[in-house]
């Protein structure tokens, strides 16, 4: 018994520490958004009178917002994660970036690059004169150092991907480091496509034509990393002391699992932002975030089902309350390996058979976008004139009868699959209703365990036959919708589909260096997508939150990497 | 008494040796890995996968795995934290941060959880053993 006890006292001990550890479930990024402080009350009046050009107190330009849960990295090498990126493109400043119109316009580059007759090399000429926050000179040896550093294995960055592009990208990425030589590594570093020529002047060589690649390099791939910092930091050259940077912001502390705080960067080419300070907290209760903001404690907060009522309810919230179409487009995927989703009709005949509008309005409480197409309206890659397979019962009705099981007879059993959790279940419940109601079919919900979910939608043999899957942007370029997501060889489409028409158009599509012939590629193999419907789209998300009034001068579009992004020069903090 | 003591203490080694295998076991029996990315969140290539695999030693054999961690954590190293990319597993346990003590860490909050369950059990069950032997 003595043994036992001290076993059982060991085991409760650790089992106590192990709970300390329990990663927080990620909640949706809220918006970026400043906490309001509480006005300050107006100074009682005098009685003898005071001049009246008394300067008034400057407005603190301290934002305050919520990132909800620690981001697991903020390396830019390593990220693939809203949450970081938001981090990142604070401190850290890429060769190109998108302008509030969602233009591609020059950022650390002086110029849109010049690509050569071959349409394979792009040649970047840099600003004079950049500088990193700490003082120090940025070349393009450090663009060079940032490409070979996004491809190193070692790094082993979850984007590393999107520079296979380069000539010998993916080589130097897949190399096996137990097994390869060091010299042999270098030589597979020294022959990555990416070239300091001289100090202001990078230059890319690709293995393909590939105009999206522009989209790339205005994101956080490729980010200029010090390679210095990262050798004196080591594994913690995350760390404020050693995560120097040539954006708009400096990080200037790092609580960890608590707060950030950033400051504005003197040495940013652009001017010094005017917002001095962002601070950032971890709450990833979206209810206290609310009461937070509320209180003035956060100049914005996200607004889920649960708080819009309120929101709604009172005029000077709904005054505040802002609604932007999100990167991420939701559908209803088909297994064409498997009966009765091999055939195309029945497919359509399933796809016009809910009522998206019904769904966002009902179930989302008007927190999303009924979706036809594969990209959100916005994006490039989304086409007003295609024509998506609409809600109808007779059509659907239509296209069951012609596949050969009018009015659902002969289908075979039919199971939706999904990840189980209440908010997964009311939907499922919602389709399940609706294609009884619409179509007369009898579907079974076939709940899995979230892991066991995961793990089964990874291959086709273990696929549902129906089940909900969303995409969300990588970079905006229909490039990294069509093909990345619906092209044959792709392994994320998890639906089994094969289209040549489709695989020709994009494959067209991508490498064509005429923007006209390129929209109208993708816009034909975007129809194609909704006509053989190996998916049904559903919905697109919104990023939903609210703003107070005295932030100023910014404006949110989707393509912003943290709050106000693309309007960050202009963005301040007004009298309160 | 001290032949008690030694007895106990030495004890601890194989038990602590048994439930860190139990753990390990049960933590590699779950279905699921460190890179799956749960709802919302893009799925990463096999590719990528086998790329991160080689690099924290996933690719090999569960054996070696277990070996290659307990040779570190006998040295006081747990390894590198698959979730929070840029730190190790003992600063996340033990650092709290610049001016912050040990105790304000998770693992020292933890073990003042734990030692204050164990001072509990013996303020209130000390007497009462003696009480119930007494009488």
């Amino acid at each position: 018994m003595k043994k036992l006890s001290l076993l059982l006292l060991v085991v409760t001990m650790l089992a106590l520490a192990a709970c300390g550890a329990t990663a927080t479930p990620e909640p949706t990024k809220p918006p970026a958004v400043q906490a309001t402080a509480t006005p300050l009350p107006p100074p009682p009046p005098t009685a003898t009178p005071v001049p009246p050009t008394a300067t008034p107190k400057p407005v603190p330009q301290v934002l305050r917002l919520n990132a909800g849960s620690e981001p697991d990295t903020i390396d830019p090498q390593k990220a693939s994660f809203v949450g970081e990126i938001d981090v990142i493109m604070k401190v850290f400043s890429n060769l190109l970036t998108f302008d509030s119109a969602g233009k591609l316009i020059p950022e650390m580059a002086a110029d849109m690059p010049t690509l050569s007759a071959d349409g394979l090399t792009y040649t970047f000429k840099l600003r004079p004169g950049l500088k990193y926050s700490d003082g120090r000179a940025l070349t393009a040896k450090d663009f060079e150092y940032g490409w070979k550093r996004h491809m190193d294995p070692d790094v082993a960055g979850d984007y590393a991907f999107t520079g296979y592009v380069l000539v010998g990208g993916e080589a130097y990425n897949t190399a096996d480091t137990k097994k390869t030589s060091k010299e042999d590594l270098q030589k597979l570093r020294d022959a990555v496509g990416v070239k300091a020529v001289d100090d202001l002047t990078v230059q890319f060589k690709l293995t393909d034509r590939a105009p999206y690649f522009l989209s790339i390099v205005a994101g956080w791939n490729g980010i200029p990393t010090r390679e210095d910092m990262v050798t004196k930091g080591g594994e913690k050259w995350t760390e404020p002391a050693t995560y120097i940077g040539n954006g708009p912001y400096i990080l200037k502390s790092w609580e960890h699992q608590t707060k950030m705080v950033f400051v504005a960067n003197a040495n940013y080419f652009r001017g010094t932002p005017p917002i001095a300070q962002i601070e950032e907290v971890q709450i990833n209760d979206a209810a206290v975030a609310f009461t937070a903001y509320l209180n003035g404690e956060l100049d914005i907060t996200g607004v889920g089902s649960n708080e819009l009522a309120q929101v709604q309810g009172d005029a000077k919230l709904k005054d505040q309350y802002q609604l932007q179409p999100g990167t991420c487009t939701f559908y209803i995927g088909f297994n064409t390996t498997r009966k009765p989703f091999d055939n195309a009709k029945v497919r359509r005949a399933f796809a016009m058979a809910f009522d998206k509008e019904g769904f966002v309005k009902n179930v989302l409480k008007g927190l999303g976008i009924p979706a036809n197409q594969f990209l959100p309206p916005g994006f490039p890659g989304y086409y007003s004139d295609l024509k998506g397979l609409a809600f109808s019962k007779d059509a659907a009705a239509k296209e069951l009868a012609d596949a050969g099981f009018a009015g659902g007879k002969g289908l075979p059993e039919i199971k939706y699959g999904y990840s189980a959790s209440p908010r997964n279940q009311q939907r499922a419940e919602w389709f399940q209703q609706q294609l009884k109601d619409n179509l007369g079919v009898e579907i079974k919900l076939d709940p899995l365990e979230s892991k066991a979910y995961t793990a089964a939608v990874k291959k086709l043999e273990t696929t549902p036959q129906m089940y909900l899957l969303g995409w969300c942007q990588d970079y905006p370029d229909p490039q990294d919708w069509f093909t990345t997501v619906f092209d044959s060889k792709s392994t994320v489409s998890h639906t089994g589909w094969k289209n040549d028409d489709f695989d020709k158009a994009v494959r067209a599509a991508d490498p064509e260096p005429d923007a006209k012939k390129r929209d109208d590629l993708y816009k034909q193999s975007g129809q194609i997508l909704i006509n053989d419907a190996p998916v049904a789209f559903f919905w697109y998300n919104v990023s939903s939150f609210v703003q107070k009034p005295y932030i100023q001068g910014c404006k949110n579009t989707p393509l912003d990497y943290y709050f106000c992004s693309t309007t960050i020069m202009q963005a301040k903090i007004t009298a309160h | 008494m001290t032949k008690f003591l030694l007895r106990r203490l030495l004890w601890m080694v194989p038990v602590l040796f048994v439930i860190s295998v139990i753990t390990f076991s049960l933590m590699k029996l779950t279905p699921g890995g460190p890179w799956d990315k749960g709802e919302g969140r893009r799925e990463m290539s096999e590719t990528q996968r086998e790329i991160l695999n080689r690099k924290y030693n996933l690719d090999k054999s569960e054996v070696e795995q277990y070996l290659y961690y307990m040779a570190g954590a006998i040295h006081g190293d747990f390894g590198p934290s698959l979730q929070y990319r840029d730190r190790n597993v003992q600063d996340l346990l033990f650092d709290a941060g610049p001016d912050k003590g040990f105790w304000e860490s998770k693992f020292g909050r933890s073990a003042t959880l734990g030692l204050l369950a164990v001072m509990i059990g013996v303020v209130v069950g000390l007497p009462i053993g003696i009480l119930a032997a007494v009488k």
